[in-house]
């Protein structure tokens, strides 16, 4: 089990007319999809923390985020969710994540280049998806909303 | 100078080589500023000593000459002048106040400088006023030559850590401000760890923040929001910052520990809390 809303969907979890009940083997199965999540959980802090470089492990939740909105995106957008400020910076991420075969990048132009998760590859990553998609706030959603508290007149 | 400025904007943590530049870069500034604060202040204390070595007599009686009270005055004079300006001007590696006041840009803020003149620089002024007056109250009604010798040793003592105590807080210890809404601020305090070698260099400068008073202790529904934000928000629960604040004791306040490499995110975590406490609080 590698997708919460399947999890939720299975159960219907977030059915609300419904009233869950487990019997039997039903209970043990309910467990062992639990308990695969959290494995599942647990390879992506697992894979996050290993990152060999600084910023690698936010890429990949931008990325992550960025899919629920937009089917292109691209580097800058990335650099726009982590708000940073200049590409040179995520250089580096993104190539120790392409080696690692975490991402995968179409040059269209020398300047645009499409990134995206590679999730055919790493399917712990459809999880890492949905809940950094439910829960994440990205730094330029943090930004936005801690801008107006500036003291500037 | 200028050349170090432009290599500035070329600062990328991710790349080992360039962190190593901007670390040493901050490293030799900011020896430059200590080794020239401590030259004058060798400077300082040799003339005096020399002073006091020629003027007095090598027999048993002790004149007070007049110039004494007059040299005396301009020590003083020249140690609050230090006192005041190395606490209002002399401040940290510009590199450094470069780069927090550009990561802060980026967020829509402004850093500020906050050492003006806070109460206990103003205590610690009076009270050594105080102390003077009686030294030389001291000197001219004491015929005793062991109390004015004594007199005259507690006073090199007195000026040289009258010197060094504000001259160590201004240069290896200073606070700055980021203000926000609503009365709120950030206060940033940096601690420069630059001569140990064993340091890691990411660690070298630590960033501490501090968010103003929130609410008394005592006020149990505004402990219970505190304790709700830091949680969710891993702020840290204890100030970690070099220097106790007796004063602070009984109040809560948002505390988070940074590094010149996460100090963007670090403050925006601080701000959000601070604007958080500031919207449920009402």
């Amino acid at each position: 089990m590698n997708s919460i809303t399947e999890f939720l969907e299975k159960y219907h979890l977030d059915s609300f007319d419904e009233v869950l009940k487990l019997r039997g083997n039903e209970k043990v199965t309910f467990f062992n999809d639990l308990n695969s999540l959290f494995g599942s959980i647990c390879r992506i802090f697992d894979k996050l923390t290993t990152i060999f470089s600084l910023r690698g492990g936010q890429v990949l939740m931008s990325l992550a985020k960025l899919q629920d909105y937009e089917d292109i995106i691209s580097k800058t957008d990335v650099m726009n969710c982590l708000n940073v400020d200049r590409r040179e910076k995520l250089m580096h991420a993104f190539d120790v994540l392409l080696e690692q075969n975490y991402i995968k990048i179409k040059k269209k132009t020398s300047k645009f280049h499409m990134v995206k998760l590679n999730e055919q590859d790493n399917p712990d990553f459809t999880l890492l998806r949905e809940i950094v998609q439910k829960f994440w706030t990205s730094p330029q959603e943090e930004k936005d909303k801690a801008k107006s508290w500036s003291g500037i007149e | 100078m200028k050349s170090q400025n432009r290599n500035l904007a070329e600062i990328d943590f991710e790349n080992n080589e360039n962190t190593s530049q901007f670390f040493t870069l901050i490293k030799t500034e900011y020896l430059k500023n200590l080794y020239q604060t401590y030259f004058w202040l060798i400077i300082l204390v040799i003339m005096y000593v020399v002073y006091q070595f020629f003027t007095t007599p090598f027999n048993q009686t002790i004149t007070i000459f007049i110039v004494d009270p007059v040299i005396m005055c301009l020590l003083f004079s020249f140690y609050l002048l230090i006192h005041f300006f190395t606490l209002t001007y002399a401040r940290f590696t510009p590199t450094i106040i470069n780069f927090l006041e550009k990561e802060l840009s980026l967020l829509d803020y402004k850093i500020q400088r906050k050492y003006k003149i806070s109460l206990s620089i103003v205590l610690f002024t009076c009270f050594s006023i105080i102390v003077f007056i009686f030294v030389i109250i001291g000197i001219y009604y004491y015929s005793n030559n062991i109390v004015i010798s004594l007199i005259m040793r507690l006073l090199i003592v007195f000026i040289f850590t009258g010197i060094t105590i504000p001259v160590l807080r201004g240069r290896l210890h200073d606070i700055f401000l980021v203000n926000l809404r609503n009365s709120y601020f950030v206060q940033i305090e940096l601690q420069l760890k630059l001569i140990k070698h064993k340091e890691v260099e990411s660690q070298m400068v630590k960033i501490f923040m501090t968010s103003n008073k929130l609410s008394p202790k005592a006020d149990q529904s505004g402990h219970a929001l505190y304790n709700k934000i830091i949680e969710k928000r891993w702020l840290q629960k204890k100030d970690n910052k070099i220097l106790p604040r007796f004063i602070s004791k009984n109040y809560l306040f948002f505390h988070e520990y940074a590094t010149l490499i996460n100090f963007k995110e670090q403050i925006l975590n601080v701000v959000s809390a601070i604007r958080e406490w500031d919207i449920t609080k009402g």
